[in-house]
């Protein structure tokens, strides 16, 4: 492989075209400074733009940006007037160009799931290869197990807001739900992305409350952002006082109700019965996860003669006053 | 008397595996499948990549056909036996488990028979004390294919003979007519999966109407086969109270009880791992809004009430025509049995004990 290394004018690169750009993206405030100051260090990579390469009529400008785009933006806010490059060989068609990119990227990491959304996006429209070679020859040039579901995750995410991608490449947001989100209309999305804000919800939680409102959203005939303005969730979402993880908590037991009616309220007249048993800390009453059995486990803690006599005692007074019928009857 | 929208399954092609090319199970199939085209392999687990739609594996089973039904832990089990002669089903259910189960990428059927039948008589033979009810519709519908596999014949001919075991088979199908007039001994138990008519329309929308699997359940009540239904999955939705109600009285206006061999309850229940694949799957279908929640087993249920509350009302409708029907649970406690029926068989090996006594074991 042979390059050519040349200084070149800024006015000779296509800056605009952007088909081997792999991931868009906003240029660092770091990286400005650094090219005012001292100038691009590292060379570029360019392609001679096809009518050139065919030896017809040179069109100005004559290189396409193959690497170095955030370099290249840095250099002209800079008012640099050429910039280092590397010339990729003339014989090479987009295809070659496309394919040592990749592997040129992938030697320092695998594709993060946006980068391998856009990839997908530009091997299937521009290059129109199919699902099945994408994933035989170009995952594993990735950096990717060549895995139809990583596929059918991967693909749509670049279709995700830039606010969204950005969470997604910042870790803020789960890829689970980056993909359930892609696939949903952007007006859902974007009504989860405000709820998320709100409620700061960590990347489990995201998944979590978005199965149980877009079940509920079904089941109440409805759409996400229509239940999200429901008075509910509206009043509690205004509340000034509640921290934002109270707020997530508060709202997460409003859908437990609305998801699981029945099992919300058993567990509602249950922590009713506990109050009014009034246990102390030391006495420890449980019923079996979801009330699938009938029994329930008492924890109980003493140190002395006395304090187990006393655990006991309300104990029998639970009985005593019915609250153990009560109990068991629940269930 | 099939409804226009059920077509009975033809593959699209066959994959031969080498080793039961030659065998009359296979030439049976092949005969039955004129047009159809067929590709013979070495070895089914070196399938071309990546195969036809609606293909069908013929090739041998390498492990045992015969085993016990899995069950689930902390709950009663009929412990029943399974005969695993195919592996997959046509009708595209959307609460079916195989959808998550199999790893395969197409039907198999084993077509291995003469190895099947050698087992039966090994195990069969060296138990004769123990009753044994083997079922083949754990891993496949046990009739859709039966069109062309026409093994009903050969199933229903080999436990004729035998003692100390019965076969069910279990369908939401009706292809009856290859053993229908064969002589059986009521040796053999033909039991359909049933369902409220709304579930039959939204959740089983390629399998034959509810009334045509009536109409085959009459018809092998005729022949004086043992008929059971199977109330698996009961789905909670609007209605559901009418909806199974009416399939009761469907049932007791065609059958007399004396020919029902059992009835068998269960409610909707899967791994937490369908989940996604009913959503996925079968985006129109509703059946995963219900208030599923895990049990001890890990499996999502109905919330427990619920459940008692269906099993009860089935269980009263059902036992208004009469007590001679056994009804069972499939995989529900103690619990819930006691709760919802005041009795219980307390384990599994009651529950056996019971369904075996009803047909003759």
């Amino acid at each position: 492989m042979k390059y050519t290394c040349l200084e070149t004018a800024l006015a000779e690169i296509d800056s605009e075209d952007r088909f081997f750009q792999l991931l868009p993206g906003r240029v660092d405030p770091l990286l400005m400074r650094s090219v005012a100051r001292i100038g691009v260090v590292e060379p570029i990579h360019l392609q001679l733009r096809p009518a050139m390469r065919a030896g017809e009529e040179p069109l100005a400008p004559h290189y396409r940006p193959v690497t170095g785009f955030r370099r290249l933006q840095a250099a002209a806010a800079a008012g640099l007037s050429h910039i280092p490059a590397m010339i990729l060989p003339g014989d090479w068609d987009d295809l070659q160009v496309y394919r040592w990119l990749v592997q040129l990227k992938a030697a320092l990491r695998p594709f993060s799931p946006l980068e391998a959304s856009h990839a997908i996006a530009v091997l299937s429209g521009a290059f129109s290869l199919g699902m099945e070679e994408i994933l035989r020859a170009w995952f594993p040039l990735m950096g990717l197990a060549p895995n139809p579901k990583l596929f059918g995750l991967y693909a749509p995410l670049r279709l995700l807001e830039p606010e969204l991608q950005a969470a997604l490449a910042a870790d803020e947001l789960g890829i689970e739900t980056a993909g359930t989100l892609a696939a949903a209309e952007p007006a859902e999305r974007l009504a989860f992305w405000h709820l998320n804000k709100t409620l700061r919800l960590g990347k489990n939680r995201q998944r979590e409350f978005w199965l149980l409102l877009s079940d509920i959203a079904r089941m109440k005939a409805t759409t996400l952002p229509g239940l999200l303005e429901e008075p509910a969730c509206m009043s509690l979402f205004d509340e000034q006082a509640l921290t934002p993880s109270q707020k997530a908590d508060r709202f997460k037991s409003l859908l437990m109700q609305w998801r699981y009616p029945e099992y919300s309220a058993t567990l509602a007249r249950f922590e009713e019965l506990l109050r009014a048993a009034k246990l102390p800390p030391e006495l420890h009453l449980r019923p079996t996860p979801w009330f699938a059995g009938e029994t329930y486990t008492i924890d109980l803690s003493f140190s002395t003669p006395a304090e187990y006599t006393a655990r006991l005692e309300t104990l029998q007074e639970m009985l005593a006053r019915g609250l153990v019928d009560q109990l068991t009857e629940l269930t | 008397m099939n409804s226009p929208r059920y077509q009975p399954f033809i593959p699209a092609r066959l994959y031969i595996e080498e080793a039961v090319q030659n065998n009359p199970w296979t030439a049976r199939i092949l005969a039955n499948l004129p047009g159809v085209e067929r590709i013979t392999i070495p070895d089914g687990k070196a399938l071309p990549d990546p195969p036809a739609l609606k293909s069908i594996l013929l090739s041998r089973q390498r492990g045992p056909f015969l085993r016990y039904c899995p069950g689930t832990s902390r709950h009663i089990c009929c412990l029943y036996q399974n005969l695993d002669i195919a592996a997959g089903c046509d009708l595209g259910c959307s609460y079916c488990i195989l959808q998550g189960y199999l790893n395969v990428p197409m039907t198999t059927l084993y077509c291995n028979l003469d190895d099947m039948f050698a087992e039966l008589e090994q195990v069969l033979d060296s138990h004769p004390d123990q009753f044994y009810r083997i079922g083949t519709g754990e891993l496949s519908d046990s009739l859709t294919f039966d069109h062309f596999t026409a093994w009903s014949s050969d199933l229903v001919r080999f436990f004729r003979r035998r003692r100390n075991a019965i076969i069910e088979l279990k369908s939401k199908n009706t292809h009856i007519a290859h053993f229908i007039r064969q002589p059986h001994d009521r040796r053999t138990v033909v039991s359909w999966s049933v369902n409220a008519a709304a579930m039959v329309a939204s959740e089983e929308p390629h399998t034959p109407p509810l009334a045509d699997r009536l109409d085959a359940a009459a018809e092998a009540q005729a022949a004086g086969f043992w008929v059971g239904f199977h109330f698996d999955p009961m789905i909670r939705h609007e209605g559901w109270e009418e909806g199974y109600r009416e399939v009761v009285e469907q049932i007791f206006s065609r059958i007399k009880p004396c020919n029902i061999a059992w009835i068998s309850l269960g409610a909707l229940r899967y791994p937490p791992f369908l989940d996604e694949i009913i959503r996925e799957n079968h985006p129109e279908s509703r059946i995963y809004l219900g208030e599923l929640l895990p049990g001890a087993d890990h499996k999502f249920r109905y919330f427990k009430p619920q459940r008692i509350e269906m099993f009860t009302r089935m269980y009263r409708w059902i036992k208004a025509h009469g007590e001679e029907t056994p009804v069972y649970l499939c995989m529900e406690s103690d619990e819930v049995w006691r709760k919802a029926f005041g009795w219980s068989p307390h384990s599994s090996a009651g529950l056996k004990r019971i369904l075996d006594q009803r047909v003759g074991g």
